[in-house]
């Protein structure tokens, strides 16, 4: 019961007639979606909840709340296109894009060019959101959290009137931060505009990026760094293949980042069975065989890192999300050359049988999904639980029809 | 055990004499770490909790010594009955409820109560009211909050 003594430290009376620890008591159960109206009560209570260590109070209390920040369109695509998006090729998506793009001479707006948007799943009170800021975010843009730091990041994607790869970067506070409210800015653009990469964050300020495509649709092989502490992005070398359609996860071990297969610009759609690991400390990326075993199925929406932790060894543990009837092992661990890095893939069948476009991810150690485009389950998230005895068991999680949506990427944050 | 060990005298600030059976009463830590201590009888004082809030304990230790013991089925009835518990007290009855399930011991009413402020408390203004806190941020600090880049939840 006893609350540490930073987070007291110049505040008496958080609330009059009951001790500093009985008032964290409380003051720690009141949800999220309170916070920034008791930033505006009084002036220790703003230090207080501005401060990094409610966070950590809330967490040390089993009170926090688990997020799940997705990047959607929020209005369907029409319909011509949408029964497969998220099972077609970046190829295809760039025709649509273009086709979207020369509509969008005559203003305005063309229908079916989606808005994007950020909904928040809150699966700790089992409540969706969707984020107002007053910008059009881009459309596809990555969505990568930093726990320490309190902050969820849209990095990337494309302009929402030019379809165009941006270098954007928007900042936004989900728990620390002095003020009223929770703010947000822009960061410092990347170096280059790129979209459809890897992205994952590394440690407690560090978010890398690598491949994607830029303005002329040619696959990258370049890489650069965020430090979101002190807004800078820095180029590190790059990848030993150009990968669009890539996807990357953070490795507890070394502070490493991996980036999962992703294809060349002459080789569209035809996704690498490779891997590359990056070492911050060499700076260099050493190339793993033989990871992805789907050329026909890009690993966006389809990994997920498995577990919190890597395990013992360097590395990282994925899930692999794979419709009921395709042939695969249950289980594959690669090595590179070196022996230095490990790469350990677990299947997870979805519960779907034919083409649906599904978005698979992680949940705090659960699986979850999102599928679209047919059958009973269409536009609807599932969570798989965990039983003790009947194993893994898909179950629905109440999605409205707002949120039903395909997301395009997600993070997930501890408030 | 004979039957008068099966009791136990809870006596209250005000001198207020509350005879309870001993499972319910040893829902407190702090009881029953004063049980177990030999020169204390049949009668325990608790010279922090006046006899009006120490009823309201007695309630909810009641029901929660007879209803854990009957296994799942009650549990949400058991939540229905906190919720109700809770419901209608006024701010200072909740805060000495708080006082006295941190000075008994016994968590589920600290979590229970405590729960109970936070969600009598949504907005500004009823965290001002009901907790009776000050705003004391001066017009400067208020003109600044409106000149903030800020996000929120859009539902």
């Amino acid at each position: 019961m006893r609350v540490s003594g930073e987070i007291f430290r110049g505040r008496r009376d958080l609330i009059p007639g009951l001790p500093e620890e009985l008032a964290m008591e409380c003051l720690v159960r009141v949800p999220f979606e309170f916070h920034s109206s008791m930033k505006s009560v009084c002036r220790s209570w703003r230090s207080l909840i501005s401060d990094r260590s409610f966070n950590r109070e809330r967490r040390r209390f089993g009170k926090a709340e688990t997020l799940l920040c997705l990047v959607q369109p929020l209005t369907s695509p029409s319909p011509v296109n949408s029964p497969v998006e998220g099972e077609i090729s970046e190829k295809k998506k760039e025709e649509e894009g273009e086709s979207q793009q020369q509509q969008q001479q005559q203003p305005p707006r063309v229908i079916g060019t989606p808005l994007y948007g950020l909904s928040v799943y809150n699966a700790t009170l089992d409540t969706w959101h969707r984020v107002a800021i007053p910008e059009r975010i881009p459309l596809f843009c990555e969505c990568v959290a930093l726990q320490d730091a309190g902050k969820v990041l849209l990095i990337g994607g494309w302009d929402p009137e030019t379809l165009q790869p941006v270098r954007d970067v928007f900042v936004l506070d989900f728990s620390a931060g002095e003020g009223s409210g929770r703010r947000w800015r822009r960061g410092k653009p990347m170096s280059a505009a790129r979209s459809f990469f890897a992205c994952a964050s590394v440690g407690s300020t560090k978010v890398y990026v690598a491949g994607g495509h830029d303005d002329q649709k040619n696959a990258l092989r370049s890489a650069e760094v965020y430090d979101v502490e002190k807004d800078e992005w820095s180029t590190i070398t790059p990848m030993a293949e150009g990968r669009d359609e890539c996807h990357g996860f953070s490795m507890a071990s070394e502070l490493g980042f991996c980036v999962l297969s992703g294809y060349g610009t002459e080789t569209q759609g035809q996704f690498r069975s490779d891997a590359e690991i990056y070492d911050p400390i060499a700076d260099s990326w050493t190339t793993i065989e033989n990871v992805w075993p789907f050329p026909d199925l890009s690993p966006r929406g389809r990994t997920a890192a498995a577990a919190e932790s890597a395990g013992g060894f360097r590395g990282c543990s994925l899930w692999c999300f794979i419709d009921s009837e395709r042939q695969s092992q249950p289980r594959w661990e690669i090595e590179d050359e070196s022996m230095k890095w490990k790469v350990v893939m677990e299947t997870i069948r979805l519960p779907v049988t034919t083409l649906t476009s599904v978005f698979a991810g992680s949940l705090s150690g659960q699986a979850v999904s999102m599928i679209c485009g047919g059958g009973e389950e269409s536009g609807t998230m599932m969570m798989m639980r965990t039983a003790e005895k009947n194993g893994r068991k898909w179950s629905h999680v109440n999605t409205p029809s707002g949120f039903s949506s395909l997301p395009f990427s997600y993070s997930l944050i501890y408030v | 055990m004979s039957k008068s060990e099966k009791k136990i005298v809870l006596k209250s600030l005000d001198n207020e004499a509350f005879e309870v059976e001993k499972a319910v009463a040893l829902q407190s830590q702090t009881i029953w770490v004063m049980c177990e201590d030999k020169c204390v009888g049949n009668e325990i004082p608790l010279e922090n909790v006046t006899g009006q809030i120490l009823a309201k304990v007695i309630d909810y230790c009641k029901k929660h010594a007879v209803v854990d013991g009957d296994g799942d089925e009650s549990s949400e009835e058991l939540k229905n009955w906190d919720t109700e518990f809770t419901k209608n007290m006024d701010q200072s009855t909740l805060f000495n409820m708080i006082l006295a399930a941190n000075y008994l011991n016994i968590k589920s009413l600290l979590n229970l109560t405590c729960q109970a402020v936070a969600d009598k408390t949504k907005t500004i203004d009823e965290f001002h009211t009901f907790l009776n806190i000050e705003n004391n941020f001066t017009p400067e600090e208020e003109a600044q909050i409106c000149q903030e880049n800020l996000w929120a939840f859009d539902d």
